[in-house]
């Protein structure tokens, strides 16, 4: 599963981000890393998903969401 | 001992480090940019116990890794200028994530000192750090402060001083954390430079801060959660988010323009008051045509912008001060993605609609410099209010008032649709590989802090009238002397002189030959007599008229009987006013510039004409008054819609609109966009690319046009 499928209200871990070197490295200054535990805020919008993790709110684009392998 | 200190704050977007900054200078603050980027820097004093200490407040980051310009600006103020301390501060409420930037500036070898803010939001969340452990697991000295507050801002400096002393003096430590960046240097291929080698590095540096707040911090599961979630449904709400970000700039842009329009109309007629002063008190010539036109003309397009800028800016600070922006962003992404902006990109967008100057100065909001330039070089397409005039004029004069409501809408249209295709070939032109993926922070949101929001509001004003200001006025001057020079020579004035003479002195023949015509013209049209007081512009505009109405309208302004000799007189100044502007170099070089007006249907009248507007757009009406010997017009003046009726086609009035919808930034963008994007490049090529899009364009829809 990816972050985009997940469900709003769902705690989930993400294991692996298939992105390219800018991508992975945006997303790890922002706290996102393989092992962390995230929760989805919001997932209706139509191209953004709004998780928190490491106690701060991103919006993320369906781009990047689709990428990031979670469980 | 060095008697002055240099610190630098450092810490993530949000930390509240810009408040901390104002609360250790004060008002004593300036703004530059850093070099070669639009990323503002901001440079303060403060003093301890007699020390000077200048502090510099580097723009918020994330990591030092370049992968922006402010982290680009960051990573390079710390290598190069080699701060005596660099400040982190960090927010918190949010340990975690704040913590990887200061691992990194750790590694960078500077002497650190670590500033807990917003500890009362944290522990609102039941978020309690243990600031003595965190110092010890650090190795840094470790404060806390609640900086909207002041708390503990004192001791920040005290800290400071005494590790700028002393910067060798070990902090005592209960384990030295291994370097994350020395795992990264494990790399067999290639020592620490690899992809694979900086997420080992990042890995590492996370497995640290797990360590450090596992024992530095207690969270209390039971503490409320921030109200933010509630907020969020609604104001990103899948149906409801829209509505509301444009009912929210709906509200600023009416605030900026109907609150601004006030003092913009005080500083219009301080300026006025200020020109017919000096109208009176100083003899005919050319220093007193330098005085009015020139300097307080251009002095005056200068400072009329201000109150727009400072109520603008206000608003868009409280927006992102509140954390509201970045989910405006959010919601707009989608539709500004497709054509390569970035969501934000839809503020100064909007607020292009009434004036492209704020505009430009409101794309510092977007951190890509990519975006950034894009969004500042589309902005003078979204028709801006002083376009306005020009629409005014033209489409009552040659559309039937069925058509004027749809040629305003797609005049208006088409800038927003060829600005969508200028951003999309940027887009196309300079992207590197991969677009900026999007992620944004989206802060909680909390009540915007008056003292940041305020200074920075001033201080941008400021900046305007000092650096904008100078080449505005420095333009306008040049405008003024390529309308003004050379002179008439001595002859054609004797003989406009001898005019005037010999209408004052047949005066009361005029009069009453006038008298006589006036009667005899209210007998016959009696039955036909339009409305005396038609308020509207517009219907006076439409409909049909005799002579006699025209003279009416003119009379209009002064609101007293037409007097005869004065409108001889005037006349006599009109058409002199026309011979000196045919003469002058604007008249040349609209004459000389006619080979490449023809094509588009314009001949040198007009283009004497959009020479002025290149001043300010809504010149362009006064001057096709001056052309056309009309005397003093704006776009209600019905003499000179007449006068371009008999002598253009509509097909020409819609290509002058398109033309000016397009071409040739005003002076106060042109300047503005030179100091926003950092160089004087990009301002030559937003002139010349526009102009020549536009000259493309016109020329298009005119020789199509007319073969219809």
């Amino acid at each position: 599963m990816t972050l985009a499928d997940a469900l709003k209200g769902q705690k989930v871990t993400i294991v692996s981000m298939d992105l390219t070197e800018l991508g992975v490295n945006r997303l790890t200054a922002l706290g996102l890393t393989p092992g962390v535990r995230v929760r989805v805020v919001d997932n209706s919008l139509k191209d953004t998903s709004i998780i928190e993790c490491r106690g701060s709110r991103l919006a993320l684009g369906r781009g990047l969401a689709r990428f990031i392998v979670v469980k | 001992m060095k008697n002055a200190i240099k610190i630098a704050l450092a810490g993530n977007p949000n930390s509240g480090k810009s408040t901390i900054f104002n609360k250790l200078t004060g008002a004593k603050q300036t703004v530059g940019n850093f070099p070669g980027v639009t990323v503002e820097r901001y440079e303060g004093r403060a003093q301890f116990e007699g020390r000077s200490i200048s502090v510099v407040d580097l723009p918020g980051v994330y990591s030092l890794a370049s992968y922006s310009d402010e982290e680009r600006v960051a990573a390079e103020f710390l290598k190069n200028e080699t701060p005596d301390v660099v400040v982190n501060v960090v927010d918190a409420s949010n340990l975690e994530r704040n913590l990887y930037l200061t691992l990194v500036l750790k590694e960078q070898n500077r002497p650190l000192v670590v500033v807990l803010n917003m500890i009362d939001v944290a522990r609102r969340r039941g978020i309690d750090v243990d600031a003595a452990a965190l110092s010890k697991e650090l190795g840094v000295p470790v404060l806390q402060t609640v900086g909207n507050r002041g708390v503990g801002v004192q001791e920040i400096l005290a800290e400071v001083v005494r590790v700028a002393e002393s910067p060798n003096a070990p902090v005592e430590t209960s384990v030295a954390p291994a370097c994350p960046s020395d795992a990264a240097k494990s790399c067999e291929h290639c020592g620490g430079e690899c992809e694979l080698a900086q997420t080992a590095a990042d890995v590492a540096r996370y497995k640290e801060i797990g360590r450090v707040c596992a024992r530095c911090v207690k969270t209390d599961a039971d503490a409320p959660a921030s109200g933010s979630d509630k907020i969020d449904a609604i104001l990103t709400h899948r149906f409801l988010g829209i509505p509301i970000f444009l009912a929210a700039m709906y509200l600023v842009f009416q605030l900026t323009f109907t609150l601004g329009s006030y003092p913009m109309d005080w500083i219009d007629a301080g300026f006025g008051a200020l020109a017919d002063w000096v109208d009176g008190a100083m003899s005919e010539g050319v220093a007193k045509s330098l005085i009015i036109d020139g300097v307080i003309g251009g002095v005056g397009g200068v400072l009329v912008f201000l109150p727009n800028i400072l109520i603008l800016f206000l608003a868009i600070s409280i927006l992102e001060d509140s954390g509201y922006m970045a989910r405006a962003a959010l919601l707009c992404d989608r539709w500004m993605r497709r054509v390569g902006l970035h969501g934000k990109s839809v503020v100064p967008a909007l607020v292009g609609f009434g004036c492209t100057v704020p505009g430009i100065m409101a794309a510092k909001m977007l951190s890509d410099r990519k975006e950034r330039l894009a969004t500042m070089f589309v902005l003078p397409l979204f028709s801006c209010g002083a376009r306005f005039p020009i629409y005014a004029l033209l489409i009552p004069a040659f559309f039937p008032l069925e058509w004027q409501g749809l040629i305003l809408w797609g005049i208006y249209l088409i800038g927003i649709l060829l600005a969508a295709v200028v951003a999309k070939v940027m887009d196309v032109v300079f992207k590197n590989d991969e677009p900026a993926p999007f992620v944004i922070e989206l802060p909680s949101y909390h009540c915007p802090t008056l003292g940041v929001v305020g200074v920075h509001t001033l201080e941008r004003g400021w900046q305007y009238v000092k650096k904008a200001g100078t080449i505005i006025f420095a333009i306008s001057v040049l405008l003024w002397a390529l309308t003004t020079f050379p002179n008439l020579d001595a002859e054609t004035v004797a003989k406009f002189d001898a005019e005037r003479a010999q209408i004052e002195e047949n005066a009361d023949q005029i009069r009453a030959e006038a008298a006589a015509r006036l009667a005899e013209s209210t007998e016959s049209a009696e039955s036909a007599q339009p409305e005396e007081n038609a308020e509207s512009t517009e219907s006076a505009q439409l409909a049909e008229n005799t002579e006699a109405d025209g003279a009416e309208v003119a009379a209009d302004e002064t609101e007293e009987e037409a007097d005869p000799v004065a409108d001889a007189l005037a006349a006599v100044d009109a058409a002199e006013g026309q011979a000196a502007l045919e003469r002058s170099y604007a008249g040349r070089v609209g004459r000389a510039l006619e080979p490449m007006l023809r094509p588009m249907g314009f001949d040198w009248k007009i283009g004497t004409a959009l020479i002025g507007a290149i001043a300010a757009k809504e010149v362009f009406v006064a001057q096709m008054g001056v052309v056309y010997s009309v005397g003093e017009a704006d776009e209600t003046s019905e003499p000179l819609a007449e006068t371009l009726r008999a002598n253009y086609s509509p097909l020409v009035g819609f290509c002058i609109m398109l033309f000016c919808l397009i071409a040739t930034p005003c002076m106060a963008t042109f300047a503005v966009m030179a100091r926003e994007a950092g160089s004087w490049k990009w301002a030559f090529a937003q002139w010349f690319g526009l102009t020549a899009i536009a000259w493309v364009l016109t020329t298009l829809v005119y020789q199509i046009g007319k073969t219809f």
